[in-house]
């Protein structure tokens, strides 16, 4: 074995095994699955660390685990599997669609007063593309730049989603309480 | 305000909250919140939505097997992690841990077939250089890339009625699929392998914990060929050829189970043999 790919390796990924976690947790739903997408994207991320260039190697290695967290959905889960395009339709017809009907008062302290086990249930009823989102940015504290490369998608695709998800999360939790 | 740009300023005002504006976008957002109700009613529960991930979702710190195992890894020594699986398969660790070790001892192994290394802690003897020791060597190699893939299979199903004809225009004849659920073997699927220079059949098998893979290629040479069981680096194998094709059996089990497969397969495939005509197929073709 290569003995700077594997210095290489550890240099760049090893600060990034906690993000790489909580993503593979949040994306597969439980720790034992995440720890196997986890070793499967650090062997991808040794094989690939010759084509390491990037300035950025937080967002280069959540961007191996997500992919190594899809395909592992798209095998075992495949129903979770949410397609771009059905996503960004959705997306469309939820900004006209939801509660301008009712008059918005602020329940921040219901949101606030939510308990780690509902408001796990309430993310869990999220797409998967909002739940990472969610993950990355109010979790992880992954600035809107790093999001939209890991998640491969523009940077207004982060803003719609986290909008969006942000809005179904507190609808989701609203709807709990009542 | 038309939708467009309602939605627009909803996105504002998500990066406003996330810090993300600069200092003339957020000002202009603050005089928004200002004035408009609604807007500053979105602001306060997504900022208490903020909070409430913030506090709750405090990540759990990943196990450290976890990440002792991905420091393995990166370990100095490339033998280190082909004992480390040895032991862990006789120990019966964890299965991620034993997937782990598995996995890396693969990559390496793979590695060190691809560069037409010789590996002298498994005995191997450089004289034996024949074309059927490279055929050994290529299918425990497509075995062991596959599962350090992550992803054994192109096909992914337990139906032969699918995964058989997936091979036409693949492969240059008529791969034997069966499927030997009753006997614990269950189909998985197949992809295809290069055994010295040809495109094999390979199937896949899933018999509890393990994966096994039988590899099928065209042999020129038509010699029939009795099993033959060789082991490298707890890989059991077995090959034998009949009718034109070789095959190996590839499993990271004990060698009785590989062996218990091939006869199995050999069974059926001979039954299946004698029920239908023998028509030698072209590629594309099916035996029915």
């Amino acid at each position: 074995m290569d003995d700077e790919a594997r210095r290489r390796f550890i240099e760049v990924v090893l600060p990034h095994l906690e993000d790489a976690y909580a993503l593979a947790c949040w994306l597969t739903g439980n720790g034992a699955d995440a720890a196997d997408v986890v070793q499967d994207a650090a062997l991808r991320a040794l094989g690939a660390i010759g084509n390491f260039t990037d300035k950025n190697p937080r967002a280069w290695t959540l961007t191996i685990v997500r992919n190594c967290a899809y395909s592992w959905l798209a095998k075992n889960r495949p129903k979770e599997m949410v397609l771009t395009d059905d996503l960004e339709a959705a997306e469309r017809v939820g900004a006209s669609v939801h509660g301008q009907t009712d008059a918005p008062t602020p329940e921040s302290d219901v949101i606030g007063r939510q308990d780690k086990s509902r408001l796990a249930a309430a993310i869990g009823t999220l797409p998967v593309p909002y739940r990472e989102v969610l993950l990355l940015r109010d979790v992880r504290g992954l600035r809107y730049r790093e999001i939209a490369v890991v998640m491969a998608v523009p940077i207004g695709a982060v803003m719609s989603r986290l909008a969006r998800a942000r809005e179904l999360l507190i609808a989701a939790l609203r709807e709990d309480k009542r | 305000m038309n939708p467009n740009r309602e939605a627009d300023t909803r996105r504002l005002l998500h990066a406003y909250l996330d810090g993300e504006l600069c200092a003339a976008a957020a000002l202009d957002m603050e005089r928004r919140l200002a004035t408009d109700p609604g807007l500053a009613a979105e602001y306060m529960d997504s900022a208490a939505l903020q909070r409430t991930l913030r506090e709750h979702l405090a990540p759990e710190p990943m196990p450290q097997r976890l990440r002792d195992a991905i420091l393995d890894i990166g370990a100095p020594k490339a033998g280190a992690a082909v004992v480390a699986f040895r032991r862990s398969a006789r120990a019966g660790f964890p299965q991620s841990r034993a997937r782990l070790a598995l996995a890396a001892a693969a990559l390496i192994l793979a590695l060190w077939l691809g560069s037409s290394a010789i590996h002298l802690a498994s005995g191997w003897n450089p004289q034996e250089a024949s074309a059927s020791s490279a055929a050994f060597d290529a299918a425990v190699a497509g075995h062991v890339r596959a599962l350090a893939a992550g992803t054994p299979v192109d096909v992914a199903s337990a139906d032969r009625h699918t995964v058989k004809p997936w091979f036409a225009g693949k492969v240059t004849f008529a791969p034997q699929v069966v499927d030997l659920t009753e006997d614990g073997f269950a189909l998985a699927g197949g992809r295809v392998d290069v055994i010295a220079g040809r495109i094999a059949a390979t199937l896949v098998f899933r018999h509890g914990k393990h994966v096994l893979s039988l590899t099928e290629a065209l042999d020129p040479g038509g010699r029939a060929a009795a099993p033959t069981h060789r082991a490298r680096d707890g890989f059991s194998v077995e090959h034998w050829a009949t009718g034109g094709i070789g095959f190996w059996a590839v499993c990271d089990g004990e060698p009785k189970e590989v062996d218990a497969f091939a006869i199995a397969f050999r069974a059926k495939t001979s039954h299946e043999a004698q029920l239908s005509q023998p028509i030698h197929t072209p590629a594309g073709g099916s035996s029915r």
